[in-house]
C-alpha cells in the first residue's frame, strides 16, 4: 500500500518532471540552469543551438565557459549579489548589453533573465537567455535608417524625452544631438503651442496608431535661433525593451507650404483667369459630363454654370453634329497630344440654351489627372468674325471686280487680279513678270516720262489710256496709278486700277453728238420762231397803222357828217350816225388790246425789283383823273417783287382797270390790292365789290375776247384779262378768280419772285 | 399870224381831209401847206422840184409829220430837216397813228420837239390838232433866224 501511494507519487512526479523537460527542451530561448558553484546541470536544446555546444558536454562546465572573458568577473559576483537578494527573478543587465560566449569564439549579445530556486538545500539559479544579436542588427539597422532618413526622426520615450535624433533633426532645429537627448521634447515646440503638446502626447500614447499628428492643425518647430518653421509631424509607436518609445517624423514642410501657397496664388489666378476669360471653357471628364463651365461660357450658351455642371457636353452642341464630335474626342484622349485646334478648317458650331446655332472656334486640350482624363475645350463665338470674314470676302470679290494690277516702277507685272484677267484677257501667270505697257500696247495721252514725273511728285496720276486686250480689241481705259513707297521712301511699286470707259466714251460721245443735233435743231427752230415772231411784230405794226387809218377816217367823217350837217338830218340820222362813231371807237379799242396782248406776248423781260404798291398807286391816280367817282381804294405797303414793270403795269391795270369799271354803278366802290400768304406761297388779290360774274363761266374768263358782260353793262373788249393772263404766266405764275354775282369778285395772282429761280 | 405856214406833210388824202377841217375847227386859220410825200416836204423847204424858186427864207412855223409815207418815210425826211441849218430848229410834231415805242424813241432821237398820236376818235383829234396849234404857233417861242 505504501508502494502504491509511492509509486503513485513517483509516475506523477515522472511526468511532471517529463512534461518540464519537455517544455524546457522545445523552448525558443537557451534555458541555462546553474548550481550554486555556477556548474550547469541543465542546458537546453535552444542552448545547444545557441551556443553551438552540446548539452551532455556543457553538463558540469562551468556558466563562464559561456562569457566572454571580460564579463566573466562581474558577472560572478552579479550571480552573488543576486542569490542573496532573494528576488526570484529579475531582467539582467538592464541597459547594459550583456554578450554570450559561442563555442566558435564568437561573441553576440544577448537579452537574459535569471531566476533563483531552493532545492534541496541547494540554490539553483536559472538563466533564460534570447540571443538579441538579430536584434541588435536590426536595431543597428533602424538606428542607420534613422540616421541616414531625409526627415528629421524624434525617438521619444513615454516621459516625453528625447531618447534619439538624426542628423536631419540637427540640422532641421540647429541643435547638435547632445544638446537634445534627455531633453523634453516640448523644447522644439513654440511656446505658445507647450502647454497642450503634452497632453496630446499622453493622448496618443493611449492610443497609439501610426497616424499623422495634428490633423487640421497647422504645426511648427521651435529652432534654436527662436525661429519657426511650418512640419509635418508623422507618429510611430515603438515598443522597445526600453519602453514604448514614439518615433515622430518631422518634416521640414516649409518649401511645400511656399510652394502650396504659390499653388493657392497660381489656382486662385487660375479661377481668376478662368472667370474673367472672354472664351468659354469647359473642362469634361471621360464620361464627357460638364465639370468646369467658366463664367463666359455661361453667358455663350446662356446657360448657368451650375447647371451646366453634370450636363453632358452633346447638351451644347447641335444635334447633327453630336454623334461626330463624341467619336472626336474620344480618339483624341487617345492620341495622347496635349493640345490642338478642332475642326481644322471646317466650322464648329455651338447650340445655345435658346436653340440658336452659332460659329466657333475651338481647341482642345487634355490632361490627365489621379487617373481620370480630363478634356477642355477654348471657345471662342465667331459669329461676329464669320460675319465680317464674309463681308471681307464679299468685298473682296467686289475688289476683284475692278481691273487692279500692281507693278514696279519699270513696269513688270506683279501682281495681276481677277478683274484684270477678265478685263484684259491675260491670265495671271501669263501677265506677271511681263511689262505692262508691252502687255496692253498702251498709248499715252502725253509722254510716259511725263507721266512718270507726276507720279513721282504727286504719288498719284490719273488719266486715259488706252489698252489692247488680248484679242485685239482697243479699250479706252480711266486709269488711276497709286505710287508705294518703301521704308525708305523709295518709289518701290505702282498700284494701277483700270476701268474700262469705252462704252462711256463711246456713250458720251453719242450724247455729244445728239447734244449737238439737239442744239442744231434748237437753234434752227428758235430761228424759225424768231423769224415768226419778227413777222407778228411786223404785222402788228401795221396792223396798228393800216387798221388804224380807215377807222380814223370812218370816224372822222362820221364826225363831220353829224357836225356839218346836223340841220340836215333827223333824229334817228343822227342816231345812225352816233352809231358808227361808236363802233369805230370800240374797233380801235380792240386794236388797242389786241397790239397789247402780242406786244405782251413776244417782247423780252426785264427782271428788276419792283413795287406793286407803286404802280397800283400810279394806277389809281390816272383812273381818278377821268372821273368823279368817289372810290374807297386801299393797297397794301410794300409790295415789293421782282419781274418786268413795264409787263406788270399793264397786267394791274387791266385788273384795277376792271375793278374800276366794274364797280362803277355802285354807290361806294371798294378795290382792295393786297397780298395774303397761303402754305407760305405769295398770294396777290385784287377785291372789289362791284358786279362780279357768275361762277359757272370762270373757265371762260381769261379767254380772249370772252366777255361775260354785254357791252351795254360794261364796256370792254375782251382781251384785257387774257393779257393778264400772258403776263402772269410769263412771270411764271399762275391766275384765277372767284365771284358772285351782284356781290363783287377777286382776281388771284401769283408771282415766281425770279431772284429765286 | 397869218403868214406863219404849217406844213402838213401827210399822204393820206382822208387824213389830209379830216386834219385840215380839224385844223379849221380849232380856229387855226394859218396856211397850211400839205406835201404828200417826203419828197415833196423836201422840195417844199429847199425850193426845189415841185417848188423850185419858193423864197426859202420864209420857212413853215410848224411841221405836222406823218411816219408813214411813201417813197421817203418820215423819220427819214425828219433827219433830213434837221440835218440841214437852214431847218433844223424848225418844230416838227410827229403827228401819227403809231404809238409804237420805237417810233416814238426814234422820234425823239432824231430831234422832233414833240409826238403826238392820231387819235381814232375824231373829237380827240380835234382836240389834239387844236392844242398843237395853239401851242406851237401861239405860245412856243421859236428859234429867231441866225
Amino acid at each position: 500500500m505504501e508502494n502504491d501511494g509511492h509509486k503513485q507519487a513517483e509516475a506523477a512526479l515522472r511526468e511532471s518532471q517529463a512534461r518540464l523537460v519537455g517544455i524546457v527542451d522545445s523552448a525558443m530561448d537557451a534555458i541555462i540552469t546553474v548550481d550554486g558553484e555556477q556548474r550547469i546541470v541543465l542546458f537546453n536544446a535552444a542552448a545547444e543551438r545557441m551556443f553551438l555546444f552540446p548539452a551532455d558536454e556543457a553538463i558540469g562546465q562551468p556558466l563562464e565557459r559561456f562569457i566572454p572573458e571580460r564579463f566573466r568577473p562581474a558577472h560572478s559576483s552579479h550571480i552573488q549579489s543576486f542569490g542573496q537578494t532573494g528576488i526570484t527573478t529579475r531582467a539582467m543587465a538592464g541597459a547594459r548589453a550583456i554578450y554570450g560566449l559561442r563555442s566558435d569564439g564568437k561573441e553576440f549579445p544577448l537579452e537574459a533573465s535569471i531566476s533563483q530556486v531552493e532545492a534541496g538545500g541547494q540554490k539553483l539559479y536559472t538563466v533564460i537567455m534570447r540571443d538579441v544579436s538579430e536584434r541588435h542588427l536590426a536595431e543597428e539597422r533602424f538606428r542607420q535608417v534613422i540616421e541616414g532618413a531625409p526627415n528629421g526622426m524624434v525617438m521619444m520615450n513615454s516621459d516625453g524625452r528625447i531618447v534619439m535624433v538624426n542628423t536631419q533633426i540637427e540640422k532641421s532645429f540647429g541643435y547638435s544631438r547632445d544638446e537634445l537627448i534627455g531633453q523634453s521634447i516640448e523644447m522644439l515646440v513654440p511656446a505658445r503651442f507647450r502647454d497642450h503638446h503634452p497632453s496630446y502626447r499622453n493622448g496618443f500614447l493611449a492610443d497609439p496608431t501610426t497616424r499623422p499628428m495634428g490633423s487640421g492643425r497647422d504645426l511648427y518647430g521651435l529652432r534654436k535661433d527662436g525661429s519657426e518653421f511650418p512640419v509635418e509631424i508623422g507618429l510611430n509607436p515603438l515598443e522597445t525593451p526600453q519602453g514604448r518609445m514614439v518615433l515622430g517624423t518631422i518634416v521640414d514642410i516649409t518649401e511645400r507650404k511656399l510652394a502650396e501657397q504659390k499653388l493657392l496664388r497660381s489656382q486662385k489666378q487660375l479661377v481668376n483667369v478662368i472667370g474673367t476669360a472672354m472664351d468659354a471653357i469647359i473642362t469634361v471628364d471621360d464620361d464627357q459630363r460638364v465639370v468646369l463651365f467658366n463664367t463666359a461660357a455661361e453667358r455663350m450658351f446662356l446657360f448657368p454654370t451650375d447647371e451646366a455642371i453634370g450636363q453632358p457636353l452633346e447638351r451644347f452642341i447641335p444635334e447633327r453634329f453630336r454623334p461626330a464630335h463624341s467619336s472626336h474626342i474620344q480618339s483624341f484622349g487617345q492620341t495622347g497630344i496635349t493640345t490642338r485646334t478642332m475642326a481644322g478648317s471646317r466650322a464648329v458650331y455651338g447650340l445655345r440654351a435658346d436653340g440658336e446655332e452659332f460659329p466657333l472656334e475651338a481647341s482642345i486640350s487634355q490632361i490627365e489627372s489621379d487617373g481620370q482624363k480630363l478634356y477642355t475645350v477654348i471657345l471662342r463665338d465667331i459669329t461676329q468674325r464669320k460675319r465680317a470674314e464674309e463681308e471681307l470676302k464679299e468685298q473682296s470679290r467686289i475688289l476683284d471686280l475692278a481691273p487692279v494690277l500692281i507693278r514696279e516702277i519699270t513696269g513688270r507685272i506683279l501682281l495681276w487680279n481677277t478683274g484684270a484677267e477678265q478685263m484684259y484677257g491675260w491670265t495671271q501667270d501669263e501677265a506677271v513678270e511681263k511689262n505692262v505697257h508691252t502687255l496692253l500696247q498702251t498709248e499715252f495721252p502725253r509722254p510716259l516720262e511725263e507721266i512718270k514725273a507726276r507720279l513721282l511728285a504727286y504719288g498719284q496720276w490719273r488719266g486715259e489710256l488706252v489698252h489692247t486686250t488680248r484679242d485685239g480689241k482697243r479699250l479706252v481705259v480711266a486709269s488711276t496709278w497709286v505710287l508705294h513707297r518703301d521704308g525708305q521712301g523709295k518709289p518701290k511699286a505702282i498700284l494701277e486700277i483700270n476701268n474700262d470707259i469705252t462704252e462711256r466714251r463711246r456713250a458720251e460721245e453719242e450724247v455729244r453728238r445728239l447734244n449737238e443735233e439737239l442744239e442744231q435743231r434748237v437753234a434752227d427752230r428758235t430761228a424759225q420762231l424768231e423769224a415768226a415772231n419778227k413777222e407778228l411784230e411786223a404785222f402788228s405794226y401795221s396792223v396798228s397803222h393800216d387798221l388804224r387809218a380807215p377807222l380814223r377816217h370812218i370816224n372822222g367823217f362820221s364826225q363831220a357828217l353829224l357836225e356839218d350837217y346836223e340841220d340836215k338830218l333827223d333824229e334817228i340820222g343822227k342816231d345812225y350816225l352816233r352809231q358808227v362813231l361808236d363802233a369805230s371807237r370800240e374797233m380801235a379799242q380792240l386794236i388797242d388790246d389786241v397790239l397789247q396782248l402780242a406786244r405782251v406776248t413776244r417782247s423780252e423781260m426785264r427782271r428788276e425789283a419792283i413795287n406793286l404798291s407803286e404802280i397800283a398807286r400810279a394806277t389809281v391816280t390816272e383812273l381818278r383823273k377821268g372821273t368823279t367817282r368817289s372810290v374807297a381804294v386801299s393797297i397794301e405797303e410794300d409790295l415789293s417783287t421782282h419781274g418786268d414793270k413795264r409787263l406788270l403795269r399793264i397786267m394791274l391795270n387791266n385788273l384795277i382797270g376792271n375793278a374800276w369799271k366794274f364797280t362803277s354803278k355802285r354807290e361806294r366802290a371798294e378795290i382792295t390790292f393786297g397780298r395774303e400768304n397761303r402754305d407760305g406761297q405769295n398770294i396777290y388779290f385784287v377785291r372789289d365789290n362791284g358786279a362780279g360774274f357768275n361762277m359757272e363761266y370762270v373757265d371762260k374768263l381769261f379767254g380772249a375776247f370772252q366777255r361775260l358782260h354785254s357791252g351795254e353793262q360794261f364796256e370792254g373788249t375782251g382781251i384785257g384779262l387774257a393779257t393778264v393772263q400772258r403776263i402772269v404766266h410769263r412771270h411764271g405764275g399762275t391766275v384765277w378768280a372767284e365771284g358772285e354775282v351782284g356781290n363783287g369778285a377777286t382776281f388771284y395772282f401769283t408771282l415766281a419772285d425770279f431772284k429765286e429761280l | 399870224m397869218e403868214n406863219k405856214v404849217i406844213l402838213l406833210v401827210e399822204d393820206n388824202p382822208r387824213d389830209e381831209a379830216l386834219t385840215l377841217r380839224a385844223l379849221k375847227k380849232g380856229n387855226i386859220v394859218n396856211q397850211v401847206i400839205v406835201a404828200h410825200d417826203g419828197v415833196e416836204a423836201m422840195d417844199y423847204l429847199f425850193g426845189t422840184g415841185t417848188y423850185s424858186g419858193r423864197d426859202i427864207t420864209e420857212m413853215p412855223q410848224l411841221i405836222l409829220l406823218d411816219l408813214k409815207l411813201p417813197r421817203i418815210d418820215g423819220l427819214q425826211v425828219l433827219q433830213k430837216i434837221r440835218a440841214d441849218d437852214r431847218t433844223k430848229r424848225l418844230p416838227v410834231v410827229i403827228f401819227t397813228s403809231s404809238n409804237e415805242e420805237e417810233d416814238v424813241i426814234n422820234g425823239y432821237k432824231l430831234g422832233a420837239n414833240s409826238y403826238v398820236r392820231k387819235p381814232v376818235d375824231f373829237e380827240q383829234f380835234a382836240e389834239a390838232t387844236k392844242s398843237l396849234g395853239l401851242y406851237w404857233l401861239v405860245l412856243n417861242l421859236v428859234a429867231p433866224p441866225d
